[in-house]
């Protein structure tokens, strides 16, 4: 993977939007995701399974989500190594199913310096190829020192 | 609708973590932060060595929820967690949940639950408020604030 560039704390303010997003979830991505949460629930593994229940295919767990909200703030540049993930929040509005193309906005909503740290809070939005709000995710982290 | 739902204990869900899973988690994750893989770095950074990911225990939880209530949680689950404590490869990681309130509308019910991943040694890794709709009013359980 190419390394991209390192943003600084001071390029970054409230209101500042990242480039969106596109993120394929397929039956391999699902597939991988439950092998290392070691989850056998079949509605991950089995499309037969999955449409029996009503879905429109292989159900992935959604906290996949982490998968992608961290990279929807890292399509421009990146943050430098040694930040420290504090506080994650999500609201899961509809299943996300394999094939699945989720196009997520990244933004920075909050900045602050408390005990002499600085933090950072991005809040995230992802939306299915239908245009249907799947996710919304707020991630706190302090930046490292 | 899962049998649990009569019940105030969500969980246990029980995995053990390894330098692999960590590996696995990171590669899939694609930001190769190398505290997640490279122990000499690792070794130099305040953790000592390789820790997980925080938000690979959100699997576990997100396991649990799922055992639970189903769609319930693909479609109107809430999550707000705290990493209290990090994941280190041998830790075996515990989570269990119990429903500590639930909020009826006109039409749905949804409870919210109190959950945490906790390590071999008890010492708690995660905390979370875990909300799901359920397909009742649970019983046992106070009504929170309409």
């Amino acid at each position: 993977m190419k390394r991209k560039r390192e943003f600084a704390i001071d390029e970054i303010e409230v209101g500042h939007t990242f480039s969106p997003l596109v993120f394929l979830i397929d039956e391999e991505l699902i597939a991988r995701y439950v092998d290392t949460a070691g989850d056998r629930d079949p509605l991950h593994r089995d499309p037969s399974c999955a449409r029996s229940a009503g879905y429109q295919g292989i159900v992935a767990p959604p906290t996949i989500a982490a998968l992608y909200v961290l990279k929807a703030y890292r399509t421009d540049s990146v943050p430098p190594p040694g930040g420290v993930h504090l506080r994650q929040r999500f609201k899961f509005h509809h299943p996300i199913v394999a094939g699945d193309v989720l196009s997520v906005q990244a933004s920075v909503v909050d900045k602050y310096v408390k005990k002499g740290r600085q933090f950072l809070v991005i809040e995230s939005t992802a939306r299915n190829q239908h245009g249907v709000r799947v996710v919304w995710s707020e991630s706190t982290c302090f930046w490292p020192e | 609708m899962p049998a649990m739902l009569d019940a105030e204990q969500l969980g246990p869900i029980i995995r053990t973590v390894t330098r692999d899973t960590i590996a696995d988690y990171e590669e899939i994750l694609g930001i190769g932060n190398p505290l997640h893989l490279d122990e000499e770095y690792a070794r130099e950074t305040p953790f000592g060595g390789i820790i997980a990911h925080g938000m690979m225990s959100l699997a576990y939880v997100s396991e649990m929820m799922a055992q639970a209530f189903g769609r319930g949680w693909y479609e109107a689950g809430e999550l707000d967690t705290t990493f209290v404590r990090a994941v280190r490869p041998g830790d075996t990681i515990i989570t269990r949940g119990k429903i500590t309130g639930q909020r009826r509308t006109s039409e749905q019910t949804h409870v919210v639950c109190e959950v945490y991943c906790e390590n071999q040694m008890g010492e708690r890794v995660l905390e979370a408020t875990a909300q799901a709709r359920a397909a009742g009013l649970v019983q046992g359980i106070p009504e929170i604030g309409a």
